[in-house]
């Protein structure tokens, strides 16, 4: 009877000191690895999304099938305005992704830094100074 | 017939040859202990062409209580976390929000040390364990390494010691399954071992694992499927449990080598199906293929080894469809909507739009079924598109799938998963009828063809799919000079179309094929018809929309019977599209006989091909059973006398009702001797009435319309004609087929009917083979009619006649090859007096049955029956001068009596000896 307590007791504990000692380890290698992929798919899935290869390998090709000059010149403009309508999409979801990845590294130590200090046990305010830095009135 | 067992060519099982696959050996004292060669690890070992598989994991009673206990713990370490997290995050911010209520300022609340706050953090940490615990777990699941089809060839290691060759491979190339098991697989495992141990056997038996197996969902749709009664079942494979030995209760159960080497195999399916691990399902397949005694289970409740894994390759297919669906549908949305490509350098194309489809824009909004199968013809297509000036015609009977391949063609575009010189383009499907139809005036045809072609070459973008390319040969406007096909023709040469057309084989050798120069612009890809067993892949596919459609479910065999019934009796039409139909038609039928939320069966099937054709297909019920066994009495209410011909007739008949035949030749065929006048082609009308139902399922050739050489152009057709036998059969192809006097044909004409005999089919002037498998075949002869009566008068007993028959006398007239074709030679005997007067009084019924009609009854005695007999007897011509007697005496004289208006209703006619008739009036009302 002891054994099996034992046992289970075994099990409960190594699982319990297992993840809490993986947790950390993973978080900085798959788990950026997974991040990193995430934004590998969805960059080349927004690409798919509004063509941009496509739409820079025409950027000299007249639209709509109208090849005299004017048509050209204005054809050459309006995809202009488009790539860089699009290019800024693309820039703004890939901010947004950088940031996912600088919030995945920093979140751990974040994180652990707030328990700490709201418990007293650190007293340099990192707060204070990003709102200080920022011009927020603390 | 030989046995079905699943390909498993690609994988060689090899064993430990010191423990012989157990993976321990046995001490003196009854105790395991490992195999000093194996080490328990990998004592069967599967070799397959890329990579070995071997099954590595102690599997007891402890291990299994041990990691369902890990199981559930982490189920329950996940939810504290969630509980904790909520919990704390909750606190931290009620905190904040109270204290923000009272006054003070959020920002400096929060970057003010506090313990309170500091919950909110503590929340966001048990937040991101949370995510590394779901995301870890996740990763733990291994995926199968995935295996093409090149890679699955025959693959075996040589040398005398195979299996040490298979054990020294290391590294990536040698596959543990037990990291790659589903749930329901592990489970499965699990359950086996524990139930062996129940039981107290002696090991796991492939009997154990195939048991647990069955508790699982999927394989509850297995059985479900293949309409089992999983009690049934259950309480089979359970008395096959309990013949397994037994041992001590206190010794530990061990998986047994053909256990492990299910095991394997169960890795291998997985594999073969593209599966990402092993789940129950293919352990059933594996134990299945594993154990005899189960495979006799499943026969024994009818179900052979075949349909279990036509129903499991069947889950697949609906599961791949399944992924295929999502994906369509995440990347369905890239595709622009309308004519505009992403390039944005089309042009409208109005005239082709007027008179085309969009496939494109079809597929994007999902109106096509999916396509299944005909992988290699859709690469091959793609191959010559992507030369840049190939075009493609596909050829193919109607109904083999040429439209739905345009239409598979159109849903790879919408996904852009297509070689790149179609990507961001759209399939238009041209009809022909509709560029023809609305053209009016001289050349307004060709205008109208020459617009589209434009358009097309203005727009871009544009794949051209025509359907029945044919229809554009030899078209051209009233008055127009050219043929728009030469017009096409000028245009492709100039390399600026691509086009994928289609014909069927019959247009394409008559309009097609002529033209080498239109030809030379194509190159072609055959649309050959399916094999019955990829039909059954697309019944699959398609199942689950006719399903959802008519709201019932098929069993396993309802598809089988789709695919079978229809390749053998609908001989017109091509698989798998007859498949298909009669799929949808069966769907309804049982919808509407039995409501909705019912099992489509077998006999529905059968019902629905039989309705169709007019030939029994259905199951022998109890009734049609009982009419089988009767079948000599039922002929005889018709014939008189004749019962050796009845008697090989009706057996005949038995054996084809239940399949006992050859396939591949006619259902019977008979050759009947016999002189003129003894029921030669009653029974012939008899058996079409009996077999298929009406008398009018009969064709009658008389061969003495074809005795010259000439004749066989007749009878066949001539080159590019159609025969009067052939179109005969072509238009009743489930028939009594009688050729009248077969002896007076010409020997080229008989040597037809040789193969005829042989073959099941013959093949027309026009090219087509007409298929006679369904027909019963009839030659009736008068040949060697003399010695017949001769014989009889003689007292010759019927076998020695035949035997002087078929070694003398026939041989005057027919080859010997001939004569032995037919299954069965006849003698029909010359009629006796007595059967006369049965032939006569059966006539006399069936005039009183006509002048009953008119409400008159008609008496006959005794005396009158046999003084029309004797009358109208004549060895010669059996009972036929009797039908002319009694036409003429007393068919005339009824005939007068009612033209003078002595007849009345009620009125009774007696007729009496010597052609006397006499009347009883009936009383006045």
């Amino acid at each position: 009877m002891f054994g099996l307590t034992g046992q289970v007791i075994g099990f409960i504990a190594k699982d319990i000191v297992w993840n809490t000692v993986y947790f950390p380890i993973w978080w900085y290698t798959r788990g950026i690895l997974r991040i990193l992929v995430l934004m590998k798919h969805q960059v080349s899935s927004l690409a798919r999304t509004l063509h941009l290869p496509t739409l820079f390998k025409y950027l000299l090709k007249p639209m709509y099938g109208y090849t005299d000059i004017i048509s050209r010149i204005i054809s050459f403009y309006v995809r202009i305005v488009q790539f860089i309508v699009l290019l800024l999409i693309t820039l703004v979801v890939v901010v947004g992704l950088v940031v996912l990845l600088a919030v995945w590294i920093t979140a751990p130590v974040l994180v652990l830094y707030g328990v700490a200090f709201h418990l007293g046990w650190i007293e340099f305010n990192l707060y204070a100074l990003i709102a200080w830095n920022v011009g927020l009135p603390v | 017939m030989e046995r079905w067992t699943p390909s498993v060519v690609g994988m060689q099982l090899l064993t430990c040859p010191t423990c012989r696959g157990f993976g321990f050996e046995l001490t003196p004292g009854g105790r395991h202990v490992k195999c000093e060669q194996c080490q328990h690890e990998d004592s069967v070992i599967g070799v397959m062409p890329d990579m070995v598989l071997y099954f590595s994991r102690r599997v007891n009673k402890v291990s299994v209580h041990g990691r369902r206990f890990l199981q559930w713990f982490h189920r329950l370490v996940d939810v504290i976390c969630l509980v904790a997290a909520l919990g704390s995050l909750g606190y931290g911010i009620w905190f904040v929000v109270q204290q923000t209520a009272q006054g003070q300022d959020t920002l400096t609340l929060l970057i003010t040390p506090h313990s309170t706050i500091a919950w909110i953090w503590v929340g966001v940490l048990l937040v991101l364990f949370l995510i590394y615990r779901i995301a870890s777990v996740s990763e733990q699941l291994k995926v199968l390494p995935e295996l093409s089809i090149v890679q699955l060839q025959e693959h075996r290691l040589t040398g005398l010691n195979q299996w040490q060759a298979a054990h020294q491979i290391k590294g990536k190339s040698k596959l543990n399954l037990a990291e790659y098991l589903a749930e329901d697989g592990i489970r499965a495992i699990e359950d086996a071992v524990i139930l062996a141990t129940q039981l107290k056997h002696t090991s796991v038996t492939p009997v154990h694992v195939f048991a647990s197996a069955l508790k699982s969902p999927q394989a509850s749709v297995v059985i479900g499927r293949l309409g089992l009664d999983s009690t049934t079942l259950i309480k089979k494979v359970a008395s096959a449990l309990h013949r397994l030995d037994t041992k001590e209760a206190s010794k530990e159960v061990e998986l047994s080598a053909s256990a492990r080497s299910a095991l394997v195999l169960a890795g291998y399916f997985a594999r073969h199906d593209k599966r990402p691990r092993v789940e129950a399902t293919q352990l059933l397949q594996a134990t299945l293929l594993q154990d005899k005694l189960l495979q006799e289970v499943f026969e024994d409740m009818d179900v052979d080894l075949r349909s279990v894994f036509n129903t499991v390759e069947w889950l697949h297919i609906q599961s791949n469809l399944r992924d295929r669906f999502k994906r369509w549908r995440s990347t369905r949305r890239a595709k622009p909507k309308g004519i505009m490509n992403r390039a944005m350098t089309a042009r409208p194309t109005p005239t082709l739009d007027s008179i085309g489809q969009d496939y494109t824009q079809a597929a994007r909004a999902g109106h096509f079924a999916p396509r299944i199968g005909r992988d290699k013809e859709v690469e091959e297509a793609f191959r010559i598109l992507r030369e840049g000036t190939g075009n493609v015609l596909l050829v193919g009977e109607p109904g083999a799938g040429k439209s739905t391949l345009l239409e598979g063609i159109a849903e790879l575009m919408t996904m852009e998963d297509v070689p790149k010189a179609l990507q961001d383009k759209r399939l238009v499907v041209m009809d022909p009828g509709a560029l023809v139809a609305g053209a009016s005036g001289v050349g307004g045809l060709e205008q109208r063809m020459q617009n589209v072609m434009h358009e097309i070459i203005k727009a871009g973008n544009v794949l051209l799919g025509i359907e029945d390319v044919h229809h554009l040969l030899g078209a051209s406007s009233v008055g127009g000079s050219e043929d728009i096909g030469h017009l096409f023709m000028n245009y492709l040469s100039q390399g600026f179309l691509h086009v994928v057309a289609t014909t069927t084989t019959e247009e394409f050798q008559k309009y097609i094929q002529p033209q080498e120069t239109f030809l030379r612009r194509f190159q072609i890809v055959k649309v050959g018809e399916l094999p019955p067993e990829d039909a059954l892949r697309v019944l699959m596919g398609r199942s689950g929309m006719v399903e959802y459609k008519a709201k019932v479910f098929f069993s396993y065999a309802a598809l089988a019977a789709c695919v079978d019934l229809s390749d053998r009796y609908i001989k017109d039409r091509y698989l798998p599209s007859k498949a298909l139909d009669i799929m949808e038609e069966a769907a309804l039928y049982a919808a509407e006989k039995r409501g909705e939320k019912t099992i489509v069966t077998k006999e529905d099937v059968a019902a629905v091909v039989s309705e169709k054709t007019n030939v029994p297909v259905t199951s022998v019920g109890a009734g049609e059973a009982q009419r089988l066994l009767n079948l000599e009495q039922i002929m005889h209410q018709r014939i008189v006398g004749q019962d050796d011909a009845i008697s090989a007739i009706s057996s005949a008949m038995r054996r084809a009702r239940e399949e006992l035949r050859d396939m591949k030749r006619p259902i019977s065929s008979f050759l009947f001797l016999g002189p003129t006048g003894v029921g030669k082609t009653e029974t012939a009308k008899t058996l079409a009435q009996v077999y298929f139902g009406q008398e009018e399922q009969m064709v009658r050739i008389d061969m003495s319309e074809y005795q010259n050489q000439y004749s066989l152009d007749k009878l066949i057709g001539a080159s590019g004609q159609q025969g009067h036998l052939t179109e005969a059969v072509r238009q009743k192809p489930f028939s009594v087929l009688l050729f009248d006097e077969v002896e007076k044909a010409h020997p080229d004409v008989l040597n037809i009917l040789l193969q005829l005999l042989d073959d099941g089919r013959l093949t027309e002037g026009t090219g087509k083979t007409i298929d006679f498998t369904n027909t019963i075949v009839i030659a009736t002869s008068n040949a060697a009619s003399a010695q017949i009566q001769q014989a009889f008068s003689g007292g010759v007993s019927l076998e020695e006649l035949k035997r002087q028959l078929l070694e003398q006398d026939l041989l005057k007239y027919f080859r010997p090859e001939l004569l032995n074709r037919f299954d069965h030679v006849t003698v029909f005997t010359p009629l006796s007096f007595n059967e006369i007067l049965e032939v006569t009084r059966r006539q006399l019924q069936g005039v009183a049955e006509l002048v009953a009609k008119k409400g008159i009854f008609l008496e006959f005695s005794d005396e009158a029956v046999q003084d029309l007999a004797t009358k109208g007897y004549d060895p010669k011509f059996g009972a036929r001068p009797l039908r002319r007697l009694i036409q003429d005496t007393v068919d005339d004289a009824l005939a007068k009596l009612l033209l003078e208006h002595k007849l009345n209703r009620r009125d009774v006619v007696v007729l009496q000896a010597g052609g006397l008739m006499t009347i009883r009036k009936a009383q006045q009302l």
